[in-house]
């Protein structure tokens, strides 16, 4: 017995990365199609872009990088979906150096389904060095143009955009989505927009290992809604209605966490099973001699 | 003087920065946004500047020694001085289909990648070295089994208990324990600061006292 419950222990690691490829991949051609719980947290994000009035102006903070794209590219598209179709302007900022490029990216199709102008319903202020978040965040509160070096993801003036006309300081933000991930995150923007009161309204997306950080701050009303990882991301599909590959990914993500569920109980009870019969028979052995 | 003069300006500009959050005075609080807070950004870039030479530097000599792994060296010289160059010679380079395949479809896909395989060595370190040795790792274990399968719907499908815990955890341990953490990462670096703003701590200062 003991050789067999060795060798699982000590099985070749390739094994246990086909079950998990296996786990992720099957979901993808055979959904499971389980039913989506919607958390308090994703209710409050979803209802605070509700609130909002026509032609308000909601900050996105990209704050993104390639890691995260399973769980921040569903959200993006939800949230300018759900914005657009309420004829609310989108401004989209970012600290990390790719996150206005990939806000850009992952929301081109949502831009031309809605005829967004750019300009006019969106524009992209661009990556900013995360060094100097606080120099740019604290200016922005008396001049965005200013704070940006009056340029935009591209390059071009800022000031010529009529959307810029509306939004000239954070105060005339009336919503700040903050994707996060660590910093720079919410931490940054509540110390510096929030604690002066120019914009009290933010909700966050928060990458899975960011959410024990950023739930305080949401129990604690800084932040007044919150959407945690993949599973946020589904339930706010859910809530606007239309579904994509984050209630999609769901599934993989589900067989996952069960796969390295069992893993943990098959590799626990493997080794106690060893443990006791190692402990056995070195007593066995001790009564020999 | 080498160590005074910086001591100096780090005290000025730090109570001038302090003294801003705290006092109306127009001329103080139009002088730290515009002037200082614009020389943090001047600053970085000269910062970022000397980075990438240094950056340089270390990698030339890693080639001309040929130390191990010298190749990637060269991998690294090549594609620095290549998207710089697209930096530079590209009028509104943001805008070029060229450059914008190159950072868009490039390195992300490479990030998610790298990200992605963590999936694969997170299983099998679970199942090869996460054990219930003590109190504290099988509290550890316990939680993870319940945050993970409460997280999603197949974990709701096996017990609908699972969510209601995870929420648990989440709000009253979790909640609590990094309320805690927060608290006293502000108070060490508030403390940090002030060391650094009166001499005390010189490590910025090429070291010692």
């Amino acid at each position: 017995m003991r050789e067999n419950v060795r060798k699982l222990l000590y099985m070749d690691k390739r094994i246990v990365y086909l079950l998990m490829a296996l786990a992720i991949a099957i979901p993808m051609f055979m959904p499971l199609g389980l039913p989506v719980r919607i958390p308090k947290s994703a209710q409050d994000f979803y209802d605070e872009i509700e609130k909002l009035n026509e032609r308000d102006i909601v900050w996105i903070a990209a704050e993104i990088n390639p890691a995260n794209q399973a769980e921040f590219e569903p959200a993006i598209k939800a949230i300018f979906r759900h914005c657009l179709s309420k004829n609310l302007r989108i401004a989209v900022a970012a600290f990390y150096p790719q996150g206005a490029n990939l806000a850009a990216t992952w929301s081109a199709d949502l831009v031309a389904e809605f005829g967004a102008v750019y300009g006019v319903d969106y524009i992209n202020l661009g990556p900013r060095p995360s060094t100097s978040q606080d120099s740019i965040m604290d200016n922005a509160r008396r001049d965005i143009i200013d704070a940006y070096s009056d340029r935009d993801n591209y390059g071009n003036p800022l000031s010529s955009y009529q959307i810029m006309a509306d939004l000239q300081k954070a105060s005339d933000v009336s919503l700040a989505v903050i994707f996060t991930q660590g910093s720079p995150g919410c931490a940054e923007y509540i110390a510096n927009w929030q604690s002066t009161g120019d914009l009290m309204h933010m909700i966050t997306v928060a990458a899975a290992v960011q959410i024990p950080v950023e739930n305080p701050r949401y129990q604690a009303g800084m932040l007044q809604g919150m959407l945690g990882g993949m599973t946020g991301g589904a339930a706010y599909e859910k809530l606007i209605g239309h579904l994509g590959s984050a209630t999609k990914g769901l599934d993989s993500q589900g067989l996952g966490h069960l796969l390295i569920v069992v893993l943990l109980i098959v590799g626990n009870a493997c080794y106690f099973i060893l443990k006791n019969l190692d402990e056995k028979a070195k007593t066995e052995a001790g009564g020999r001699s | 003087m080498r160590r005074t003069l910086p001591v100096i300006l780090t005290l000025v500009a730090g109570t001038l920065a302090i003294l801003n959050s705290y006092i109306i005075f127009a001329p103080l609080n139009n002088w730290v946004p515009n002037y200082l807070q614009r020389t943090v950004t001047i600053s970085t870039a000269w910062a970022v500047g000397i980075g990438s030479l240094n950056l340089m530097r270390i990698h030339s000599a890693r080639i001309s020694r040929k130390t191990t792994n010298w190749s990637f060296s060269v991998i690294l010289i090549v594609a620095f001085t290549f998207f710089l160059v697209l930096g530079f010679v590209l009028e509104k380079h943001q805008e070029n289909p060229f450059y914008s395949m190159l950072w868009n479809y490039v390195q992300p896909p490479l990030s998610s990648t790298m990200y992605s395989i963590l999936a694969f060595y997170m299983a099998s370190a679970a199942f090869r070295a996460f054990r219930m040795h003590s109190v504290d790792s099988t509290l550890m274990l316990l939680s993870a089994f319940i945050v993970m399968l409460g997280a999603v719907p197949i974990g709701e499908m096996i017990w609908p208990g699972f969510p209601v815990l995870q929420e648990w955890l989440l709000n009253y341990i979790n909640t609590s324990s990094q309320r805690a953490i927060t608290i006293g990462l502000t108070l060490g670096a508030m403390a940090q600061s002030m060391r650094v703003m009166v001499g005390l701590e010189r490590g910025h200062l090429s070291g010692g006292e």
